[in-house]
């Protein structure tokens, strides 16, 4: 324990000695800085946040996220959508080449011209 | 440290609506910063490892103490300033990590990390060259030991054996409960009796 205080007696002297030795620049810096401070605060004093801008707030998210909401619920679902998506899904995964589907006008109607022979 | 104070504001005219601090309060604040600025560096110059960046965070945590608590009591000055420095010491290691972060995703090294060779170079003015040698080799060394630290310990250190706050105080000032303000004192002042005790 009493080596304990002596180390921390020690440390506590030598970074007394670090702040009494600063180098003169480094002191008129901080002197400066100090001034910089109290004018600026003298000039520009921080505002006070009125104290119903918080609950303002939260209610003001709370209504854009329930009208989100409504929105999404109150929108007419597009029964297009799902049969869109069906076809796009069945010329994806078809085992035939692409232009196959590009000239299938074309097959149809070769076929309905072979039957008609 | 008297002449040291910047000279108390003009009252400003009648006519003119002054919303800044009471006059009063200034010339007291003035004295109060005087008092704590040298140690305030040298607390941020040890937790950054930088004189520029230690510069920046003392001139911020001043301002803050003038614009935000000019008004109240002097005895609360001095807690709200721990708190403030502290703060502001934790922030730049936040931000610190995250620039490290991404200097390592782009593989860049900054010309700022490149040794200085004049800073190598002694400093002959020294009126008592040994006295002042065996100061700065001691400092350099609880410096660099300090600084290795974990942030958190090395605010529980400083705070308690150089500020002297007592551990409800220090609490107070990392912004945390007493238990850790015990524990992290503990781990820092065994860690650096290890590192130190040839030096000090």
């Amino acid at each position: 324990m009493a080596s304990e205080n002596k180390f921390l007696q020690d440390a506590k002297r030598v970074l007394d000695a670090a702040e009494s030795n600063l180098d003169a620049g480094t002191v008129a810096r901080l002197r400066a800085a100090r001034r910089q401070a109290l004018e600026q605060g003298r000039r520009q004093p921080a505002r006070a946040r009125p104290g119903w801008l918080l609950p303002l707030g939260g209610f003001a998210t709370a209504g854009i996220a329930l009208a989100v909401a409504g929105l999404l619920w109150f929108s007419a679902p597009n029964g297009n959508f799902m049969q869109t998506g069906v076809g796009d899904i069945e010329l994806l995964t078809a085992q035939e080449n692409p232009d196959f589907f590009t000239e299938l006008e074309f097959y149809e109607w070769l076929e309905g011209s072979e039957n008609a022979v | 440290m008297a002449d040291d104070t910047v000279p108390t504001p003009e009252v400003p005219a009648a006519n003119h609506i002054y919303e800044g601090p009471a006059l009063e309060p200034l010339a007291a604040l003035d004295r109060f910063l005087a008092g704590v600025e040298r140690r305030a560096f040298v607390t941020a110059r040890i937790a950054t490892g930088n004189a520029d960046d230690a510069h920046d965070i003392v001139q911020d945590a001043m301002l803050t103490l003038v614009r935000s608590y000019a008004n109240r009591g002097e005895q609360e000055w001095g807690p709200l300033f721990h708190t403030i420095l502290q703060s502001r010491i934790t922030d730049w290691h936040r931000r610190n990590k995250v620039r490290n972060r991404l200097r390592v995703w782009f593989g860049r090294r900054d010309e700022d990390d490149e040794d200085d060779p004049l800073q190598n170079i002694a400093d002959g003015r020294s009126p008592d060259p040994p006295a002042q040698l065996k100061d700065k080799q001691a400092m350099a060394a609880l410096e660099s030991a300090v600084g290795r630290l974990p942030l958190r310990q090395q605010q529980a250190f400083m705070l308690r054996v150089w500020e002297g706050l007592d551990v409800a105080q220090t609490a107070r000032a990392m912004q945390c409960s007493e238990g850790s303000v015990k524990t992290h004192y503990s781990r820092a002042v065994h860690a650096l009796r290890e590192q130190l005790e040839d030096h000090l």
